[in-house]
């Protein structure tokens, strides 16, 4: 049981730079989650943490230990790989025992940690199969198995769930999520699916292009977004971004289509700022809509309906501007015809024009 | 002709595939006929005019003729050992490079990859002398060693290029999770790589095991008696200034083909599988 900390860490490939200046620390116990989009070098900053990568510059430390030139057979660490990287040729129980047999424990001790494993996971009946007579699912499981039958400082995975189908990996995402608890060991989990990094994560990690956005606990990171890569890419459908000026004598929100007034709070904030040019971002279920005409509501066209079952997501025109808010099924909507809307005060993020945010 | 129906068409085509195939068989076989035929007609009988095909009795004078008098065994000897040893060289040497330019990253790779392609388009009639003075200053002449080296070189690049094809499609993340599961890098070559590839191993080796069996021009200029000489030499070298003794040529050729075709014959599944580049299905 170790936390992971990376120093100023950069890895290169030739002139590709895929992580960029890495500092943060992965806490002891704890599931992290990094998230971000392709590319962003999550994956190659799971890597670097195995030693399957070295930094181009830049330490990284497994407990208090520098790992830079540890090679990845001699840290204690087990990784869980998106296609599960299971051994064709062996069975599911050696495939299991890979790793034991590695660090030469005896055979009985080998036979019962395997089968104590096996149970753990709900798999003991599969012991004697092949990987290639496996479910997707299955397989997944053992690769799991594998990862904690030697109960290492550190578990890495990278995206295991992505090639499960939809229910499996809702499921296996609570299951997961319990083992690490009972299991207690620091935990990194790559994912460029951001619903699962919000559910699954006691911390959150977002990177873009190579750099690390931002890092908290999931509900601060939906609720107060660091700026706007980060307020789009959490939560979906993402938050609705309009680019307009802020005019301090009257505290409104202006765009080509939109006056909006703003609380007064906000407006002094932004006047203290000095703020003109802004972006005001409101998530779907902020943005409060009626049927009918109410009185300080803006008019709006009903540009989409996308019934989703338990609510419904709005396309509202307004102008050159496309807002979307969800809503509760039973409003009465028609595509073509008006809708009346305003944003929850209480809720708006303002961004200088893509660098910070300022109020909520 | 009335216009066919697509399913006559189609019969029409396999028997026409099927036919096709028979003469290519039988005019691939008809040799070795013909050879297995001659070996075991009494003496006299393989030089008839008109010719005869079929022996009139089956007489197994020419096989012992080649044993006794020739001692053809000892030859046979000779060729398996140096067969042997340049199938284990080759797949050796030739797995270990064929693993470090498919799946390695270093400065020399392209390098590395032409020119064990050059050495491997190389006719052997231009390195003919050249490696007959350089195997005679190492006093090799007339030695295992002296043909071995000889053979293994020459089967190297196709071993090499074949391996280096099948292991690039195993996938690198077995790699990657073997290291992490705490094996070191020989430690993941012997325990997965390996198995992994043994349908390419084995065709690697037995297209070595037949290269080597068959070469001529090597092992007739390296070696000169019965101490080294493998059996082909042996059979082109048999003594008769005056008439060609037939029925001992043909009888010798059968003994030769004799080994390989039990090692084909058993490990046909694993020639065809790696020929054909299987994949390995995850």
């Amino acid at each position: 049981m170790a936390d992971v900390r990376l120093e100023k860490v950069t890895k290169t490939f030739g002139k590709v730079v895929a992580v960029s200046d890495a500092s943060l620390t992965f806490k002891d116990k704890q599931l992290t989650t990094v998230v971000g989009p392709s590319g962003c070098g999550k994956t190659t900053l799971l890597r670097l943490v195995a030693g399957l990568e070295i930094p181009t510059s830049g330490n990284i430390y497994i407990g208090d230990k520098l790992v830079n030139e540890v090679p990845p057979w001699d840290r204690n660490i087990a990784m869980v790989f998106q296609s599960y990287a299971l051994y064709p040729h062996m069975k599911v129980f050696d495939n299991i025992a890979f790793p034991l047999k590695a660090a030469k424990c005896p055979k009985e001790e080998i036979r019962r940690r395997v089968k104590q494993t096996a149970e753990l996971l709900e798999i003991p009946e599969l012991l004697e199969r092949r990987p290639r007579e496996l479910s997707g699912g299955q397989m997944q499981r053992v690769a799991i198995g594998r990862a904690i039958v030697r109960e290492p400082e550190v578990f890495l995975m990278d995206e295991p769930l992505s090639n499960l189908d939809a229910k499996l990996r809702v499921y296996m995402r609570a299951e997961i999520k319990k083992l690490q608890r009972v299991l207690g060991v620091t935990t990194i989990y790559v994912t460029h699916d951001q619903a699962e990094a919000m559910t699954i994560g006691d911390t959150l990690v977002i990177m873009n292009k190579g750099i690390i956005c931002c890092m908290g606990d999931p509900d601060t990171v939906y609720s107060e977004p660091i700026d706007t890569f980060v307020a789009t890419f959490i939560g979906s459908p993402a938050m609705n971004l309009l680019e307009g000026d802020f005019e301090s004598q009257k505290g409104l929100f202006v765009t080509e289509s939109l006056e909006y007034k703003l609380p007064s709070d906000v407006a002094d904030v932004m006047k203290e700022k000095g703020l003109s040019k802004v972006i005001v971002g409101i998530r779907p279920e902020d943005v409060i809509v009626s049927d009918s005409k109410v009185q300080g509501f803006i008019d709006t066209e009903v540009y989409m309906i996308e019934p989703l079952g338990r609510e419904l997501l709005l396309s509202l025109k307004l102008g050159d501007h496309i807002i979307k808010a969800i809503t509760p099924p039973d409003i009465k909507l028609k595509i073509g015809g008006d809708a009346w809307m305003r944003f929850d005060d209480k809720k708006l993020h303002i961004f200088d024009r893509k660098t910070e945010r300022i109020v909520v | 002709m009335p216009s066919l129906s697509y399913r006559q068409k189609r019969l029409l085509g396999q028997v026409a595939a099927y036919i096709v195939g028979a003469i290519i068989i039988v005019y691939c076989l008809s040799p070795i006929a013909w050879i297995l035929l001659t070996s075991i007609k009494p003496p006299g009988q393989e030089i008839e005019i008109p010719v005869r095909y079929i022996p009139s009795y089956i007489s197994f004078e020419n096989y012992w003729g080649m044993i006794s008098k020739i001692q053809f065994l000892s030859y046979l000897r000779n060729s398996i050992i140096i067969a042997s040893v340049t199938t284990i060289l080759v797949l050796a040497l030739g797995s270990l490079s064929a693993y470090a330019i498919s799946r390695l990253r270093f400065r020399f790779r392209t390098a590395s990859l032409v020119t064990i392609l050059v050495v491997g388009m190389m006719p052997g009639i231009v390195m003919i002398a050249p490696v007959f003075f350089l195997i005679r200053e190492l006093g090799l002449i007339n030695s295992y060693l002296g043909v071995i080296i000889p053979h293994t070189i020459f089967a190297l690049p196709v071993a090499v290029w074949l391996l280096a094809s099948y292991f690039a499609q195993l996938p690198f993340d077995l790699e990657d999770a073997a290291k992490v599961d705490g094996y070191n890098p020989f430690k993941v070559y012997y325990k997965i790589i390996m198995p992994l590839s043994a349908p390419g191993l084995f065709s690697a080796g037995i297209l070595a095991f037949i290269s080597s069996w068959g070469e001529f021009m090597f092992a007739l200029t390296i070696t000169h008696d019965i101490n080294a000489r493998t059996a082909l030499v042996a059979i082109a070298t048999l003594p008769g200034a005056f008439h060609l003794r037939w029925g001992w040529i043909t009888a010798g050729v059968v003994l030769s083909l004799l080994p390989i075709l039990i090692i084909v014959l058993v490990f046909q599944k694993w020639v065809i599988q790696g020929l054909t580049a299987g994949a390995v299905k995850y």
